[in-house]
């Protein structure tokens, strides 16, 4: 009888020889994982490469996948026929045989893609060595085992391959059941209490299944245990945990703790932008709420993550649409230099009607999150990374002199919990007429991404060792902004009450309610770079300048057909362009240039009376086919954000202004960090 | 629980489908035992709870003295088993595929291997996937017995080869196989018959009868009984006299306890003693078929 080891590596031995046909395929597929990443890292701006990098994720899966249904399979757990069953096979030999193929050339090969996909992206592998091998737990935990277990209680592979299919389809169907457990909507939130608890259940559920297949070959019992894993776990933890009991996990858990009563909300005496009821097609009302949030410590921004809202009238209580705390709050959608607290809420027409008109209290629980530690860095030269603390590299890319930059941010294993911050110095004009866009002559400061998820643990199977966020809100070319980036450091939920709230008479303004005077339709060409994907139309009012219709985003490589319905009488102007340029446009970042290059295209047209169409076609040409010139690099160095010497720009005039620096305490302090 | 492989009142159910009803059965040391029956009489059932690829639905079974439900990788060491539809890794060269078995067994016999190799000329360096179904078995064969097992177990292992073939096997099997237990289940009665020391015959997952070869086969026999007029049937028949048959002055059934010396004044006491008896030997094929037969006709 061989030892424990021997037979290991002597059943490990055969498997390499047997399934070598397997495994080519699925070791050049790691290469071209590690060849697509560090190729992502040396060319940012390549949409192509940057496209790939999802479909290659899924490549990768579904090699590891056939490969590893071929490795358990070669000795086949589940059939009574297989020659190895009668053979003097020891069971822990054989899963140890089939674990250590794993990590022989799944596992090792991933560890050694990801070195070179960081390397290539700048980032230090050595001192990231842990979170990497924290990230190959999780996707042996999350994906190989459960793709073995699959192996190990079907009979063929085609039964395999099924069989994790419908697991991921029945996952994928768990949305419906859990909407917030596995969904993809960017504007949710993460429950990671959720996630981690059954996605970890079930994870370790499968492993001890696993073994237990090994041990027993009872097949039936092991997939009901499976099956029955995947369904109840999530169920369970959704009733375990919500959203406002995540929210107190946190509260806890974080390392500032406000006195009760320290931090207040109240309505916005003076509201930037006008209190607002919309009126739905369905008769219903949207109201956005201005509020004002007092209190927060000394070096805190509080950000409004929830709120759970009744309201009270003189003939009783009412309830909005959803109760999802999360959707009932926003920052302004109104595209502004700052995050300013915003209730908004639904309410359907029965629920209007019952108002009858009477001012309300508007009561509830406000869930605010205090930001702090706020660190910025200067993006001194554009086309090279710049180190955010240990949060994340940002550069400013420019695919040709005349392109729109892009602020692109990357972190390896992921972003931290936090906000990441561009604070970029606009030329400082509007499109409408040339006046600067804040008088106060403050930089315009925009968060890139706004993560709210506190996931202390960050225990994630992406497949992707570096992550990137991608920011078309940047400046123009002669820009240097900065890039901040602040952590969540307290959760707070603060009762609120505000009495004698007149919704009923704050100006409702039809949506889709009134039908359109006219429409404006057409098609449009584009022949721009990939880099901008498409085009969009935009029916701007030249009298105020607002955009009036937004068909959205077109993706559109030749031409594409649009139509927007126009509501009001008026002369408006149609104008098409780059999709970035038309959300700088929106968000008032458009430099004069821009908007000369936008407008010279715009064409006028004139709404009277109902029933008038327009036909109106567009030409757009792309605006980023010419490659960038070469930028004369200044003698003087200086040091860089990272320490070492790098040779810097000359400095525009707005950065010569006074900067926001990070207070006490040092970021390395924080309990937020990702590693 | 003194054999090699003993069962007791072992059932096995497959939905609604009665496969072993209570068997009880002893494979004595040593012994080369055939268990024959019918098609879809229990016998591949059998085996596989024997060698725990099946569990029993009741009843106990135990295998070099070892429960099989329990049966360990060292016990599997002192088993060969080969079976008819075992799912071999085709991938394999016949070489490669008894190099990897080797390093399983301490047993392991190079020169015994190699031996059976060439006895059964069996070509090295191609794959178990491109050899006929005759020399896969012949493969599977050699590495079962390149270790010296104490115990083979074959399960149908002549299905469908050729006559060359079957006497290879057999060749092959009792030169390396003197000292183990043989325990075979097999359709191919005229070549049991060669070289098995006891047969157990298996009738709707119920063993029937379970004796050395040279006591079953002489206490069966067939008989023929010619009177000078037209035979007049026994009422009733001996219960042992199977397959009975008469046709005007001639009777015919088979003695399932044929006994030299009192079964033939027992036929001239029913027949009458002018009556010519004449007495043939079977062989196990066809006792096999008159048993079965014969149950059939109970049956009807």
């Amino acid at each position: 009888m061989q030892s424990f080891a021997a037979q290991t590596l002597h059943i490990f031995r055969k498997d390499i020889r047997g399934l070598r046909l397997y495994l080519l395929p699925a070791l050049a597929m790691t290469a071209l994982f590690a060849l697509a990443g560090a190729l992502r890292a040396a060319h940012p701006l390549d949409a192509t490469l940057s496209d790939s990098g999802a479909i290659l994720n899924l490549l990768l899966l579904v090699a590891w996948g056939i490969l590893i249904g071929q490795l358990v399979q070669a000795e086949s757990l589940t059939s009574d026929r297989h020659f190895w069953l009668t053979r003097p096979y020891a069971w822990p030999s054989l899963l140890a045989a089939k674990l250590l193929f794993i990590a022989a050339f799944i596992l090792l090969p991933k560890l050694l893609a990801d070195i070179v996909i960081l390397a290539a992206y700048g980032f230090a592998p050595l001192p990231l060595l842990p979170g990497l091998l924290a990230r190959l737990v999780a996707i042996t935990l999350f994906d190989l085992l459960p793709l073995a277990f699959a192996a190990a209680i079907t009979p063929n592979f085609l039964a395999y391959s099924l069989t994790a299919c419908s697991a991921a389809g029945l996952l994928f169907s768990l949305r419906f059941v859990s909407p917030l457990l596995l969904s993809t909507d960017p504007t949710a939130p993460r429950l990671w209490t959720v996630q981690y608890t059954a996605s970890l259940a079930i994870a370790l559920v499968c492993a001890a299944l696993l073994v237990w297949q090994y041990a027993r070959r009872r097949t039936l019992r092991a997939l009901a245990g499976a099956l029955a894993a995947l369904v109840v776990f999530p169920l369970l933890a959704n009733l375990a945990f919500s959203w406002t009991s995540q929210f107190a996990i946190e509260s806890h858990l974080a390392v500032l703790h406000p006195r009760p009563g320290a931090i207040t909300v109240s309505a916005d005496p003076q509201p930037r932008f006008r209190n607002d009821v919309t009126v739905r097609p369905d008769g219903g009302r949207n109201v956005e709420f201005m509020l004002k949030i007092h209190g927060a410590p000394a070096g805190t921004v509080p950000v409004l993550e929830g709120a759970r809202i009744t309201l009270e009238t003189p003939a009783g209580t009412l309830t909005p649409d959803d109760s999802a705390p999360w959707r009932n709050v926003g920052t302004s959608t109104r595209r502004t230099d700052q995050l300013l607290p915003l209730l908004h809420f639904s309410l359907d027409a029965a629920r209007w009607r019952a108002l009858a008109g009477r001012p309300v209290t508007l009561r509830g629980t406000a869930y605010i999150a205090l930001y702090g530690w706020l660190r910025y860095t200067q993006i001194a030269q554009p086309d090279r990374p710049y180190d955010l603390q240990d949060a994340a590299r940002c550069g400013l890319y420019q695919a040709g002199t005349n392109a729109q930059p892009v602020l692109i941010c990357q972190s390896p294993l992921g972003f931290r919990p936090g906000q990441l911050m561009a604070t970029v110095n606009d030329s400082g004009v509007s499109f409408r007429n040339g006046m600067p866009l804040d008088t106060r002559g403050r930089l315009n400061e925009a968060p890139v991404i706004l993560s709210t998820a506190f996931d202390p643990l960050q225990f994630s199977d992406e497949i992707d060792p570096v992550s990137e966020i991608r920011s078309y809100r940047s400046t123009s070319n002669d820009n240097q902004p900065l890039v901040g980036f602040q952590q969540p450091l307290g959760f707070v939920a603060v009762d609120f009450a505000i009495p004698s709230v007149p919704l009923a008479r704050l100006a409702p303004q039809s949506a889709n309610a009134v039908p359109p005077l006219a429409v404006v339709h057409g098609h449009v060409s584009y022949d721009g770079p990939a880099l901008l994907h498409g085009v969009s139309v935009t029916v701007i009012d030249a009298a105020t300048y607002r955009i009036h219709g937004f068909p959205g985003f077109l993706s559109c490589d030749h031409d594409c057909a649009y139509s927007i319905p126009v509501r009001q009488a008026g002369t408006y102007y149609v104008v098409a362009a780059p999709f970035g340029e038309i959300l700088l446009l929106e968000d008032g970042f458009a430099d004069r240039e821009m908007q000369a290059r936008i407008f010279r295209a715009a064409r006028k047209i004139v709404v009277k009376a109902a029933g008038e169409n327009f036909t109106i076609d567009l030409k757009v040409r792309g605006t980023g086919g010419a490659p960038q010139a070469a930028r004369p690099v200044p003698r003087d160095a200086s040091p860089s954000p990272t320490g070492a010497a790098q040779p810097q720009a000359p400095r525009s005039r707005a950065i010569q202004r006074p900067v926001r620096i990070a207070a006490r305490p040092r970021l390395e302090d924080s309990p937020f960090r990702a590693q | 629980m003194n054999g090699t492989v003993y069962a007791s009142s072992l059932t096995k159910r497959f939905g609604r489908t009665q496969a072993l009803d209570g068997l009880d059965l002893t494979v004595p040391e040593g012994s080369v035992y055939a268990l024959v029956g019918p098609n879809g009489a229990g016998k591949t059932t059998t085996i596989k709870i024997l060698m725990n690829l099946l569990r029993a639905t009741s009843g106990d079974a135990s295998v070099l003295g070892r429960d099989s439900r329990a049966l360990e990788p060292a016990d599997y060491a002192r088993i060969g088993y080969v079976s008819e539809n075992q799912a071999l890794p085709l991938w394999m060269p016949v070489g490669y595929f008894m190099e990897y078995l080797r390093p399983f067994y301490s047993t392991w016999d190079r020169a015994l291997a190699d031996r059976l190799l060439r006895q059964l000329e069996l070509p090295l360096d191609r794959k178990l996937r491109h050899l006929s179904r005759g020399m896969r078995m012949k493969a599977a064969l050699a590495a079962s017995l390149a270790y010296h097992p104490r115990l083979i177990v074959l399960d149908e292992p002549f299905s469908g080869l050729d006559a060359l073939v079957r006497d290879e096997l057999i060749e092959s099997l009792l030169d390396a196989a003197a000292e183990s237990t043989v325990f075979i289940s097999s359709h191919d009665l005229a070549e049991i018959e060669s070289f098995c020391s006891h047969v157990g015959f298996l009738h709707r997952g119920r063993l029937q009868s379970s004796e050395e070869l040279p006591a079953l086969t002489a206490r069966f026999r067939e008989i023929e009984v010619t009177c000078p007029a037209t035979v007049a049937p026994p009422e009733p028949w001996p219960e042992h006299w199977l397959n009975r048959a008469c046709s005007g002055p001639v009777a015919r059934f088979t003695d399932s306890h044929f006994d030299a010396a009192t079964s033939p004044r027992r036929i001239h006491a029913l027949f009458g003693q002018d009556c010519r008896i004449d007495v043939k030997p079977l062989s196990l094929r066809a006792i096999f078929v008159a048993l079965t037969k014969s149950n059939r006709e109970a049956a009807l």
